[in-house]
């Protein structure tokens, strides 16, 4: 490992010395306490392992209804783009253009900008554009909300079961794996060993 | 005294966290990853007033203004976020309308009247608790995506009730609003550059 490396912290700009960190540890700025890098065993693979589980459980968040609502024999169900429609047709297409981006558009994105660049990484490939697909990476992921969508899903079934019967589906245990898959992947991560790993397949 | 990387004339890339020299170039790019660099989140302060500046202004309206109007045959309700959480909150759920208040409410105001201190010092180059604004930018940035909880419920809601003549519930105008608030809010957290906290402390040292 290179210790005698300098590093600026991203929140507070203090410039410090790589310092060597155990193996699951984490290295913090010495001034104002902002994770600096952490030193995960295994981190890329780990990471595409659990980025490829997440991506085949979104299929099925996506394919499977949300929940199921029995009121007096009137039977409803929605899926998650289920829930886009039904905000366009009452007539907020602003709405439900932000629940399409949040729940749909950008984990799909979070997961295909990851996989472009962990795949190719892992068969000893530098993918082509690699600073500009991490940098889209970058600006799509904080939008990404499917774990307050579950959350925002589990509110309103507790609201419903008060006024009818409510069947929870498939799908609301998929956006439930997949929340924990995406905050294992990572906190799998080591960017610090992704980008050594891209610095030694350029050679 | 802190060295820092802007005193030593480096520049961090702020996607791949590789240390640059900066060689005075007009546009720097990364070494390692190509990204256009840059010392300081360039516009930052005034990106990030503006976002904050219309986030505080639709918090009004988002307040307000009904989120979800609901309707049967015998009677129509309209529901703001308050009377939201009052109705769980009497109608035995307690623990969800502490969430949804909590979500909702509290985070969007704390994260307006945070951002506020956060600009406000940082624009007149205070040098008060650094560490504590520090703390307060990491908490503003990882929470502010959970007060989208309330326009999810409200499009489950909305996806779920549509039978008929029956009973029906859309979404209402404050919707739209408190949806803006929260991207808004966001946006301000990210437009804002934390490293504009310490540099009045290091000038100090000087």
């Amino acid at each position: 490992m290179k210790t005698n490396k300098l590093v600026a912290c991203p929140e507070c700009d203090a410039l410090q010395r790589e310092v060597a960190v155990p193996p699951h540890g984490e290295a913090a700025c010495r001034r104002c306490g902002a994770a600096l890098f952490r030193n995960k065993p295994r981190s890329l693979d780990r990471t595409l392992a659990l980025m490829i589980a997440a991506a085949i459980v979104f299929v099925g968040a996506n394919a499977f209804p949300l929940m199921e609502l029995d009121a007096q024999g009137i039977r409803t169900e929605t899926t998650i783009f289920g829930t886009v429609v039904a905000l366009q047709d009452t007539g907020w297409p602003l709405i439900a253009l932000l629940v399409l981006m949040t729940t749909i558009v950008v984990p799909f994105l979070q997961l295909a900008l990851s996989l472009a660049v962990l795949l190719p990484l892992k068969l000893g490939i530098v993918p082509r554009r690699l600073g500009l697909l991490s940098r889209a990476l970058d600006t799509v992921w904080p939008w990404g909300m499917v774990e307050v969508f579950l959350l925002g899903a589990m509110v309103s079934m507790v609201k419903l079961t008060k006024i009818a019967t409510v069947f929870t589906g498939g799908a609301l245990y998929m956006i439930g794996a997949y929340a924990l898959l995406i905050s294992a992947a990572v906190a799998a991560f080591d960017d610090r060993a992704f980008w050594e790993r891209v610095e030694e397949l350029q050679g | 005294m802190t060295a820092t990387a802007a005193r030593a004339g480096l520049l961090l890339c702020d996607t791949c966290f590789q240390v640059n020299r900066a060689d005075g170039l007009e546009r720097p790019a990364c070494a390692r990853c190509g990204a256009h660099l840059y010392a300081r989140k360039p516009g930052s302060l005034a990106r990030s007033w503006a976002y904050l500046l219309a986030a505080a202004i639709l918090y009004v309206p988002a307040n307000m203004l009904p989120v979800i109007e609901s309707g049967s045959l015998f009677e129509s309700q309209t529901d703001t976020i308050l009377s939201g959480v009052v109705y769980l909150w009497k109608t035995g759920s307690q623990f969800l309308a502490i969430i949804v208040f909590t979500a909702s409410i509290v985070i969007p105001a704390a994260k307006i009247v945070s951002l506020t201190v956060l600009l406000a010092s940082a624009q007149r180059r205070s040098t008060w608790n650094p560490l504590w604004r520090a703390h307060i930018y990491r908490v503003t940035h990882y929470i502010g995506r959970w007060s989208m909880v309330d326009i999810f419920v409200g499009a489950t809601l909305v996806a779920l009730v549509q039978l008929k003549a029956f009973a029906s519930i859309v979404p209402g105008p404050g919707a739209v609003f408190f949806g803006a608030v929260v991207v808004l809010t966001m946006l301000s957290t990210h437009s804002f550059d934390p490293r504009l906290t310490w540099d009045p402390v290091d000038e100090r040292h000087e």
